[in-house]
């Protein structure tokens, strides 16, 4: 299995974080939130097509809300495989930043 | 609670979003209303506006790459289909792109040689900022346009007119012998200028050797141009070297670049206009000398034409406006002169005609239009192979879109082919190219912007133009009547593929009616009757021999001593050069009945040995031999110019101030081509400014007889150079340009018949194989092989004679239009229209016999096994 890219882990744990209530609107807010670079719901559609159509997401609409015009949320929830990528993602991440702390890299920061 | 929306159309929000998002626009609309809504509440309409576009303009870039990456999957599997369709259909495929590519290679060539016609003088530094004066007079008859205006002008314009930066006057002279040390060389009088220093920058010249700074601004210097720096001193240095023009010596200040191809200014030697021996005569207030300005960059040229217009008829005040003319000054910007002088009268310019911009332009037209029709009743045509195709794609999803998408692709695809191989031809064939249309261009020059936007613009345009007619053919086919094996596409867009090809062959026809036409005038032009004998002519150029009235006659007695020399006349002109363009009046008469007159002089034997016919003379003695001196002769157009009704009221009127007698009217004869009307003109019998020597020489032994002639000149006139010419063989120099576009014209026709016989040849090949069903059952019937033929061809032919019946008044209206540009035309023979109809016909036999024949004799077995 390919390990997952940045933006795709971003993704992955916003719809993790947000559980049930993981749409545009709220996964836009909490990307912006988490990675203090803003998003505009426009942005997020397509990568979360992606990630639907590699089988990390899955999607369901949400009964009809009335503050919404009447039209229905489009929910995402993370599935099995999703899960098994976040984690294998982390194992690498943490392999790499093995012996490593962050008071060495500011020391390396200044040095160079 | 659910919330029930209203049944309405889409807003424009929405219809945006559905843009963006086809598949998911309910639930992202949902959204982009959330955001709005708390955005509303929280900070007002304004920044809810803001989110909204912000919402749109950033979704874009991820929308935008998303759909490029789906639809270029799809991409692949179109190129993978088009290759495999044409290399499974070889000869369609062949037919089409050999077609169309001949059809490029035809257009590229034209729109080289259009961008050239079009390019000249434009390529100047400022070049909208330059101008050449002209003289316009203007009479009740009309506006007489000389190039040139009064040298003193120019002095006039840099002593007092500081609008205009530079100015500079540019005069040729007459033929000269050119000597270097013992070396001795002959240059045309059109290529030794008198001139003013600002000409190098006017006509941004650059400088490659020698004195840069003051240039033409020393009397006794002269400047010569790479070409003539290499043929009077090879490799040595040219600078300071001195060259003697006839008698005066002139030192070599510097060497500047030639004068690029595609410029009006043609020169070998500059010199100062200091130094011109006929200065004197030049410096008035009178004549033409062509001037070039440049003005300044906030300069209105209305208000400097009229400047100088004021200027001109202050210091000649009575000359036009007592004669009831009226005088102005206009400007020609420096890149109109090439093609915008034709009612300019003017010496040795290099001319471009619109209207051969404007043939060729049409043609390219008509040729690219000729194979786009092909490419597009080919792939209709074939269009039945595709059926099945279009029919699995619409059942696995495709929809309308898709597939007029697929098929112009396709078509783009085939035209690009089609295109890079028309390049690589353009690219082979180029040098024949440049000799046969004399372009002075590079291979290199001619890849610009220019050319290749428009190169793009042309595949795409005619891929897209070519390809969108099959294109909704074929995407129109129901699948389900189409996968059940019934669909009947090849009769559907029958009708106008035959509309098509009717108009394909009308054009085709008429290019061909209208090249043996335009054959036609030029073989008459070529031999009709001129009035005067030109055979057996030979002229000697006299320039700057010294001849006059002590010595003209024993000269000549020395020429008539060779025996095959029968006649010899001095003049100052011969046909197919250049006259005098003199105002004369009759005696008293100088308000009323002024007249642009040509003017030459001649001797004696002038008229017998041009076998010229003269009508009427003033004494009773028609043999010339008491012609006094200053007694003229003048042409029947003159007299009519006049206003005399006869010869004989004009044989008794003497001109100018009473001093110029007529002696005589001669009949009209062609001096120049048959392009020109005949001019009123004059003859005068006058012992000066005699510049070439007619011999009439016995049509035997002639290169003998020309040694003997140059012996004789070389002992006569030591150290001076021989030229000669035959005056038949010079008077067809005047329908060079004629006859280029002819073969040019000629070539492009053959083309266009070429590519829409291709066409026909694919057509019947196609049909051919349509029927191959029915030709069986028709040969088991009992049908012959020739009743077969006679069958399939019926049907192209009769398309060819309607093309034929539209063609003719087309062309005979088309034809009619061009030829008006010819003083002189034929009545345009029918028998051409005879014979263009005619080579369509037997082409058209030719090239889809072949198929029909082919198709007869196919053994009827094996037709109706195939199934």
């Amino acid at each position: 299995m390919k390990i997952l890219t940045r933006q795709e882990e971003m993704f992955l744990l916003a719809v993790w974080r947000l559980a049930e209530n993981a749409y545009g609107v709220t996964i836009a807010e909490k990307l912006s939130e988490t990675t203090g670079k803003k998003w505009i719901v426009g942005q997020v559609y397509v990568p979360l097509e992606r990630l639907e159509q590699k089988g990390y997401l899955r999607s369901y609409f949400s009964e009809p809300v009335s503050e919404r015009g009447g039209r229905s949320k489009r929910l995402y929830r993370i599935t099995k495989e999703g899960l098994n990528a976040l984690i294998e993602v982390k194992s690498v991440e943490n392999s790499l930043w093995k012996d490593i702390n962050m008071i060495s890299l500011e020391h390396g920061k200044e040095n160079s | 609670m659910t919330f029930k929306r209203p049944k309405r159309k889409y807003s424009t929000t929405e219809r945006v979003i559905k843009f963006l998002f086809p598949d998911t626009m309910e639930s992202n609309l949902g959204d982009f209303i959330e955001i709005y809504n708390e955005k509303l509440r929280s900070k007002g309409l304004l920044s809810a506006y803001i989110c909204f576009a912000e919402f749109i303009l950033k979704s874009f870039p991820s929308v935008f790459v998303s759909r490029l990456y789906r639809r270029s999957t799809m991409f692949k599997n179109y190129l993978k289909t088009a290759f495999r369709i044409n290399k499974r259909r070889k000869g369609f495929s062949l037919i089409n792109i050999l077609g169309l590519s001949a059809g490029f290679t035809c257009c590229i060539f034209i729109i080289i040689y259009i961008q050239y016609e079009t390019s000249w003088d434009s390529f100047h530094k400022d070049a909208e900022r330059k101008y050449r004066l002209v003289s316009a007079i203007k009479k009740d008859t009309g506006i007489l346009r000389f190039q040139g205006v009064a040298p003193a002008l120019k002095v006039y314009i840099s002593e007092n007119i500081p609008q205009a930066e530079k100015s500079a006057r540019f005069w040729t002279t007459r033929d000269a012998d050119v000597k270097i040390g013992d070396k001795l060389f002959r240059e045309k009088g059109q290529n030794i200028a008198y001139t003013d220093r600002d000409l190098i920058d006017i006509f941004t010249l650059p400088i490659i050797y020698g004195d840069s700074s003051h240039v033409l601004s020393r009397p006794g210097t002269a400047v010569i141009s790479q070409t003539t720096a290499r043929k009077y001193f090879g490799d040595e240095d040219p600078v300071g070297k001195i060259i003697r023009i006839d008698t005066t010596r002139f030192e070599v200040s510097s060497v500047v670049q030639n004068p690029r191809g595609n410029s009006v200014l043609k020169f070998n030697i500059l010199i100062p206009w200091e130094s011109n021996p006929f200065r004197t005569h030049l410096n008035g207030w009178g004549g033409f000398v062509q001037t070039y300005v440049k003005l300044g960059s906030e300069v209105d040229k209305i208000h400097f034409k009229s400047l100088v217009t004021k200027v001109m008829n202050d210091k000649n005040e009575s000359a036009y406006n007592s004669r009831g003319e009226e005088y102005s000054v206009e400007i020609q910007s420096i890149s109109d002169i090439y093609l915008h002088s034709s009612d300019i009268s003017s010496v040795n310019q290099a001319q471009g005609s619109l209207t051969n911009i404007y043939i060729f332009g049409w043609i390219a037209f008509i040729i690219i239009l000729i194979a786009s029709i092909n490419f597009t009743n080919l792939s209709t045509a074939r269009s039945v192979n595709r059926a099945c195709e279009v029919g699995m794609r619409k059942v696995a999803g495709a929809n309308r879109g898709q597939l007029i998408f697929q098929f112009i692709c396709e078509s783009i695809l085939t035209v690009s082919i089609s295109y890079f191989i028309a390049l690589v031809t353009a690219i082979i064939l180029f040098s024949p190219f440049r000799q046969l249309t004399l372009i002075d261009i590079e291979l290199s020059g001619l890849f610009n912007m220019t050319f290749i936007s428009s190169s793009i613009f042309m595949i795409f345009f005619i891929g897209i133009a070519a390809g969108c007619y099959p294109a909704f053919i074929l995407s129109s086919f129901k699948p389900s009547s189409v996968l059940k094996g019934s669909v009947r596409t090849g009769l559907r867009s029958g009708n106008i593929r035959k509309i098509l090809v009717v108009g394909q062959f009308a054009l085709s026809i008429i290019m061909l009616a209208g090249s043996i036409i335009f054959s036609q005038q030029l073989d008459y032009m070529k031999n009709a009757s001129l009035g005067f004998e030109k055979e057996r002519k030979l002229i000697i150029n006299m320039e700057g021999n010294k001849i006059g009235p002590k010595n003209y006659s024993s000269i000549k007695e020395e020429f008539l001593s060779i025996p095959a020399v029968q006649g010899a006349s001095f003049s100052s002109s011969v046909p197919g050069k250049w006259l005098y363009h003199w105002r004369i009046w009759p005696y008293g008469e100088q308000q009323t009945n002024t007249i642009y007159l040509r003017v030459m002089t001649a001797d004696e034997d002038f008229f017998s040995l041009y076998d010229l016919d003269i009508i009427k003379t003033a004494g009773s003695n028609a043999d010339m031999s008491d012609f006094s001196v200053m007694s003229w002769m003048i042409n029947e157009s003159a007299v009519k110019a006049y206003g005399w009704e006869n010869p004989d009221e004009a044989v008794v009127k003497t001109l100018k101030d009473g001093n110029l007698k007529i002696a005589g009217v001669y009949k009209d004869f062609h001096f120049t081509g048959l392009q020109e009307l005949i001019e009123p003109q004059a003859i005068g019998f006058i012992i000066e400014d005699f510049r070439f020597l007619s011999l009439k020489v016995s049509s035997i032994e002639v290169s003998n007889t020309i040694s003997l002639i140059e012996s004789k000149y070389k002992m006569l006139f030591s150290e001076r150079v021989f030229e000669c010419y035959f005056l038949d063989e010079d008077f067809n120099r005047l329908y060079l340009k004629e006859e280029r576009v002819s073969k040019i014209f000629g070539i492009f026709t053959m083309m266009g018949i070429l590519i829409a016989y291709l066409g026909l040849f694919g057509m019947a090949a196609y049909a051919a194989q349509q029927r191959t069903k029915e030709i069986g059952i028709r040969k088991v019937l009992g049908s012959t092989v020739n009743g077969i033929a006679v069958l399939l061809l019926k049907e192209f032919i009769y398309l060819i004679i309607i093309s034929i019946i539209i063609a003719w008044p087309v062309s005979y209206y088309i034809m009619n239009i061009w030829l008006q540009d010819f003083a002189y035309r034929i009545s345009i023979p029918i028998w051409s229209f005879f014979l263009s109809g005619m080579t369509a016909v037997l082409i058209a036999l030719l090239s889809s016999g072949f198929q029909s024949f082919k198709a007869a004799r196919t053994d009827p077995v094996n037709s109706l096994r195939y199934e």
